[in-house]
């Protein structure tokens, strides 16, 4: 990421006081930047690496065993960053790699004399993802101010939701991958509120200052708070999976956890099996990918239980620790003393949030199928838990996949065909589904084409590579290369005469009893037929032939 | 006559426009003039000044550059003792200019063309530096305009300068500035209130036209009140508060200052209006306010017939000034004469408003207040570390009073107080709204004085916050309820302060308060005129009818009541405890006649009142700044006073005796010039003889190579007229505020008067060759000497600004 220093900006007219940079001894977000340099990978893989990590690591066995002895109690902390096109309380628009301090505008960067307007879209987003959650949403909310100082929080502020959140009592479904023993799961939610972000705190390598950047601040937020319903790092990694995948389908983020759109906070605690109170919490950030999370929570299982083995359960103390994502391990970041005192008070800039019931049903009836709701119904449709979790993982992958099948029902071969051929294609190619030239219609027409005998499957897998590459009809593909099967067995018959007057000894052979021959002389008849002779119909009439001067 | 009693200068103004029959008129056109005689000589009622300057400027009769010329001049003069401003705008003329150029054009030049408006300097401007009156945003520069601001600008007004206030708001004097203290230009020892005291005394001192306050606690309405001028504090959300920088963002309004209703009312329709920068700004249509204001002829004889008005209970009974209270009377009286029907109201939640007041603004200034942390803005200390940086940079920036409500609004939003104080002080308020709402449900406008007191002395209350928090007990629970309020000027107290009434209206109604306050300034108005006339014909009945003597303002001497004799005898006939208006406002020119220029179409009978009073330099500056017009009827045996003063009974006789036996008609002003100036040239003849001798005696010594004292005398003959023995008379009969400005006087030498004074000199030479070579130091009519008076306007500037 470029970054452009902040004291580059100094001529923009927006800011009053050119230098920004504040002092760092004792800021403690030193390790922000790793963020940045994990590659995106897909949520499949990431399912995949959770899976090799769980069976393969030592760790992963610790925590196994460690489970028969102890219970781990594990509630998470999602904030996701609205797609929304302008930040939440002005019109400044925010896009991720910007150079610093370019998004900004007098309300976000907290002049005297600003005030915030609240944008509706967030509104509509955080209801959104209320009933989607199935929230109890309140009509009747508002905003908070949370108090803290810290340089990148320019109003002294977060305009926040505090008793009142819009969305509360929920719970999110989830089918747990088979790698991992399968199952379905309900985690509650808490809560879910509306916030704004923070700006961000550069660090320079002189160590002698650090630098802010406000582009982030006042980009909106949802904050969802689970249930400590979790036990395991797997159970939380995939409730964090739903919820990227609840975001996307809805279209309210981009959940991309790589660029801080969706960032996950975990607080683990363990107690022994059988005992009522919770353990002492402890709270890990840095997480930045499920993968992480998982190993993150796994390895502070194992320190909590190894740390009560040794009967030294008094040194989990309240605190956040940092995921370090290269000695994979979790550290000490701070010790809370007490409980922070953010003095939460009603947002006076802010009018109340006020809805009618109208309102939310209007958005639930709007609202795109849901992925647990689309993984019933492939269950349904008689698909195996595997292609349902994999079909239903992608919004793109599953809205493919149902346009595929809208036209011909043939949801086993059409979820074959893009778990197969075209999802292999997609990962050798490094493309999404939306990349590759194959539309769903031409899929749905190369299903058919195969299931009425116009061209054969292997023909079919040949016209795929061509659709996916350069695009062009299913239709048009097979008229210009002359591919239609051939079904006539007239035809077929005339061919196998040829082929076995033109192989005289091996039908000698064959008829000596050597009846493995018969693939020798399909396999020259699909070959005079370049591949477009019915390989049922020419067996048949090659089987009669064969076995007619006997 | 009432909000022409706000200042000396806006009383000649008025009587300027109320008579101009009496006297020829110097360069109105004949269209315009009968124009402005129907208006100004049917109301002779404070004249909206806004209205004023619109009419002349598109009739070309008078030019917004000479509209921004006379008020910039008389901002430079009293700005000196009134100290209102923070910054003065140095592109005011060009501004002017550019409205003149526009009118030439025939383009639009919108509803305030030329109109001064000063802005309280926590209202963010982006051509300006906006600081709110704290170090901690020294030199801060806004890059936006405040939405009040954009609307000011849009309707063609000029942004004078930015005025001063208490830090963020937070005070009740205006002592609470981080920069200057702020006085009353009524009495220069007084505090103008607060904290929007910057804005009301700039209205006041006529340093601008109409000038934007905010109302946070009654912050335009007790200063106006203190300052004798018309202040509005409308609805909650009635005007935009984007660019207002935030004190308590739930009671904030941007209020409007103005020496009369109409102006306060103009200036309100020109900035409200929902704006979407401000989420709590209201969508309710704009009403014209504008079209309220109907002349005083065309009034019914009862004209608020019906209305009901309530007089709340509770702000009239303990803890209030009486003087304040039997002033409200006085207005209650009028507006029952004006046919009210009134009636008195309880508001038992009234003195639980306070409290809840400071728990609420403090909370939330506490939160508003955290954003000045010195990273990104104002101030910043240099330090290692964070924590110490914010420390530091807030410690430095911010003064006592902000961090005595800081830190209680931190302790109010504490965990485990917040039910205790904050939460229940939002119970309060609820209360407070619906006691409202139920009162004036039965009631059209609810009526309180908008003080417990008058303006009291600098420094008075600034060591005991509870006394200062206590005074805002009449205008806090507005605040809390949102309601629009308006407060004018009703009657005076003991020392010749002004007292404002507050009028309370329902959500959003300014249109009816508006209303009611007009024909209440305008009625008001013409009572005083009758009392006017009646006196005038008493006195010309009998001069000395009555020995009743008004109470006198504090400080005036006997000398001074002795030769003060006009004034007093009236009140013979008290129509109602009040009426000392018309005397008070004499008063009040008299204390401030040094603000005083041309007196020329000023009645005699007030010429004759407060004449008395000037000094020798007054007097001078008066009559020779006063065009076309001899003032020798009332000022001949005032020259004479001061030449029998000056120069002894003995000498006066003498001079009277020879004039009779040459039978000469003479002016004694002459004669007292004349006078002077054989003395001083004695002086200067004498003086000559003793640096003569001195020289003498140095080079005596210098040849006998002995060193002495080479110390040059003191030069007596600079000294002049109070200089000398039989002056410090005259100067003992002045009150504190005149002494004050002579030594002021004496130690400023405009260059501007010196020329004017020579000129009028000049033009004045039939009479008898001046000697006097001392420059006034009152403002000279500009217009008398356009040339010089220029360059002298350059020079000034120069060397003020």
């Amino acid at each position: 990421m470029a970054l452009t220093l902040f004291r580059g900006i100094q001529s923009r007219p927006l800011l009053p006081r050119p230098s920004t940079f504040i002092t760092r001894k004792h800021v403690f977000f030193c390790s922000m930047q790793n963020t940045q340099t994990e590659t995106t990978t897909t949520t499949t893989k990431t399912k995949q690496q959770t899976h090799s990590n769980f069976t393969e690591t030592p760790r992963a066995k610790a925590v196994e065993k460690v489970l028969k002895d102890y219970e781990a109690i594990i509630g998470i902390e999602t904030h996701v960053q609205l797609a929304t096109m302008t930040k939440a309380f002005c019109s400044c628009a925010y896009s991720y790699g910007s150079q610093p301090n370019s998004c900004i505008c007098p309300v976000c960067m907290g002049l005297p004399g600003a005030l915030p307007v609240l944008n509706s879209k967030v509104i509509e987003y955080a209801v959104m993802l209320g009933v989607a959650l199935n929230c109890k949403l309140s009509l009747n909310s508002k905003f908070d101010r949370k108090q803290y100082f810290y340089p990148d929080l320019p109003k002294g502020y977060q305009i926040s939701q505090f008793d009142i959140p819009i969305a509360t009592n929920g719970f999110i479904d989830l089918d747990l991958p088979l790698e991992f023993g399968g199952g379905h799961r309900r985690f509650g939610i808490t809560r879910v509120h509306m916030e704004e972000d923070a700006g961000k705190l550069l660090h320079t390598g002189s160590r002698s200052y650090s630098q802010v950047d406000l582009n982030r601040a006042g980009v909106p937020l949802l904050e969802i708070v689970s249930e400590p319903d979790m036990r395991t790092g797997i159970e939380a990694a995939e409730y964090a999976a739903e919820l990227q995948r609840v975001v996307r389908y809805l279209g309210v983020s981009n959940g991309n956890m790589q660029e801080g759109s969706l960032r996950c906070d975990v607080n683990v605690s363990i107690r022994p099996i059988g005992q009522l109170e919770f353990g002492t919490k402890v709270e890990i950030k840095n997480l930045n990918s499920f993968s992480a999370m998982s190993r993150a929570i796994d390895f502070e299982i194992a320190r909590q239980a190894a740390l009560y083995n040794q009967g030294q359960a008094e040194e989990i103390v309240q605190e956040t620790r940092l995921w370090e994502e290269g000695a994979q391990k979790t550290v000490t970041m701070r010790k809370k003393e007490g409980l922070a005192d953010y003095r939460y008070f009603p947002e006076p800039d802010l009018p109340e949030v006020i809805f009618t019931e109208e309102y939310v049903n209007g958005i639930r009836d709007s609202l795109p199928e849901l992925p647990e709701l689309k993984r019933r119904r492939y269950e349904e449709m008689g698909l195996s838990m595997q292609d349902v979790l994999f079909l239903a993982n992608d919004v793109n992958v599953a809205d493919f996949f149902d346009a595929t099948i809208a036209k011909v029902p043939d949801v086993k071969l059409a979820a074959n065909w893009i778990m197969g051929d075209i999802a292999a294609y997609m990962k050798n190619e490094k493309l999404s589904i939306n990349e590759i030239k194959l539309s769903p219609q031409e899929l749905s027409e190369l299903i058919a084409s195969i299931k009425s005998a116009t061209i054969s499957g292997k023909i079919g897998k040949e016209i795929l590579l061509e659709l996916m590459e350069k695009g062009g009809t299913v239709k048009g593909l097979i008229k210009e290369k002359d591919l239609v099967q051939i079904v006539d067995p007239v035809e077929i018959e005339k061919i196998v005469d040829k082929v076995i007057t033109n192989n005289p000894k091996q039908l000698e052979q064959y008829r000596g009893g050597k009846t493995k021959l018969q693939g020798f002389f399909a396999g020259q008849v699909m070959k005079e037929s370049k591949g477009k002779a019915n390989p049922g119909l020419v067996n048949k009439i090659l089987l009669e032939k064969l076995n007619a001067k006997n | 006559m009432l909000s022409s009693v706000q200042n000396p200068r806006i009383l000649l103004l008025h009587c300027r426009w109320s008579k101009p029959l009496h006297h020829h008129h110097r360069h109105y056109p004949k269209a315009i003039h009968a124009a402005a005689q129907a208006q100004a000589i049917s109301t002779s009622s404070p004249t909206s000044q806004i209205q004023i300057i619109q009419k002349s400027i598109h009739s070309r009769e008078k030019t917004a550059r000479q509209f921004a010329e006379e008020f910039i001049n008389r901002l430079r003069l009293t700005e000196p003792h009134v100290k209102s401003f923070l910054h003065v705008s140095e592109t005011v003329l060009n501004e002017a200019d550019e409205i003149d150029r526009k009118i030439d054009r025939n383009e639009d030049v919108g509803p305030l063309a030329g109109v001064l408006v000063a802005v309280k300097d926590n209202i963010c401007t982006a051509d300006m530096p906006s600081t709110a009156g704290s170090k901690i945003l020294e030199n801060y520069r806004p890059p936006f305009d405040a939405t009040a601001v954009r609307k000011l600008k849009e309707s063609g007004a000029i942004i004078v300068g930015k005025t001063n206030l208490d830090e963020f708001g937070m005070g009740s004097t205006t002592e609470g500035s981080a920069y200057q203290v702020t006085a009353n230009p009524w009495n220069l020892e007084c505090v103008p209130g607060g904290s929007s005291g910057g804005s009301a005394a700039a209205v006041s001192a006529r340093q601008c036209v109409v000038s934007l306050g905010s109302d946070t606690g009654g912050s335009v309405r007790q200063p106006a009140s203190f300052c004798g001028v018309v202040g509005l504090k409308p609805t909650y959300g009635r005007v935009s508060r984007f660019g207002l920088v935030a004190y308590a963002s739930s009671l904030d309004v941007i209020g409007c200052f103005g020496s009369s209703v109409a102006d306060a009312g103009i200036l309100l329709q020109s900035v409200c209006g929902h704006d979407k920068l401000d989420a709590t700004s209201s969508k309710r249509e704009v009403i014209d306010f504008t079209s309220q204001f109907v002349a005083k002829d065309y009034l019914e004889s009862q004209p608020l017939k019906g209305l009901r008005v309530g007089v709340i209970r509770e702000t009239l009974g303990d803890g209030v000034d009486q003087e304040v209270v039997l002033s409200i009377r006085g207005a209650i009286s009028h507006m029952e004469e004006l046919g009210c029907i009134v009636t008195e109201v309880s508001l038992p939640s009234f003195s639980l408003g306070l409290p809840a007041y400071y728990v609420l603004a403090s909370s939330e200034s506490s939160s508003n207040l955290s954003r000045y942390d010195g990273i990104r803005y104002g101030n910043q200390i240099v330090s290692d570390e964070l924590s110490s940086l914010y420390g530091g940079s807030r410690a430095n920036g911010l003064g006592p009073e902000v961090k005595r409500r800081i830190l209680m609004g931190t302790y109010a939003l504490s965990a485990g107080y917040y039910d205790a104080y904050y939460k229940r002080a939002q119970q309060v308020r609820t209360v407070v709204q619906k006691s409202f709402k139920a009162a004036l449900d039965e009631h059209d406008i609810l009526i309180s004085p908008a003080a417990p007191s008058a303006a009291y002395k600098i420094g008075e209350k600034k060591n005991d916050p509870l006394a200062m928090y206590a005074g805002d007990i009449m205008t806090v629970n507005v605040n809390l309820a949102g309601l629009p309020a308006l407060v004018l000027p009703c009657g005076f107290v003991q020392n010749g302060l002004p007292v404002g009434v507050q009028m309370i209206g329902a959500a959003f109604d300014e249109e009816k308060l508006l209303r009611v306050g007009h024909i209440f300034e305008q009625t008001l108005q013409g009572r005083l005129a009758q009392h006017l006339h009646l006196l005038i014909n008493e006195m010309n009945v009998d001069p000395s009818i009555s020995d009743r003597r008004l109470r006198r303002p504090q400080g005036c001497t006997p000398m001074m009541k002795s030769r003060h004799y006009t004034i007093e005898e009236w009140d013979t006939k008290p129509i109602r405890k009040i009426p000392s208006l018309v005397d008070l406002c004499v008063q009040k020119a008299v204390d401030n006649v040094r603000y005083l220029g041309d007196v020329g179409e000023t009645d005699f009978h007030l010429l004759e009142r407060f004449l008395p009073h000037c000094t020798v330099e007054q007097l001078m500056h008066i009559e020779d700044s006063t065009e076309d017009r001899d003032l020798s009827p009332v000022t001949d045996k005032l020259w004479k006073n001061f030449y029998v003063l000056q120069f002894g009974a003995n000498s006066t006789n003498v001079v009277v005796e020879r004039m009779k036996e040459k039978r000469v008609s003479f002016k004694w002003r002459q004669l007292y010039e004349a006078k002077v100036k054989d003395n001083e040239e004695a002086q200067q003849k004498s003086f000559e003889r003793i640096k003569q001798l001195y020289k003498k005696e140095n080079a005596k010594k210098q040849s006998r190579q002995v060193q002495l004292c080479t110390k040059v005398p003191p030069s007596t003959n600079k000294r002049g007229f109070w200089g000398g023995g039989p002056s410090s008379n005259i100067g003992n009969t002045k009150s504190g505020i005149m002494k004050k400005a002579k030594l002021e006087f004496l130690n400023s030498r405009e260059v501007k008067n010196l020329s004017a004074m020579k000129k009028t000199n000049f033009q004045n030479n039939q009479r008898v060759s001046p000697i006097i070579k001392k420059p006034s130091h009152f403002p000279g009519k500009s217009s008398s000497t356009p040339s010089s008076s220029k360059f002298s306007t350059a020079t000034s500037t120069a060397r003020r600004f």
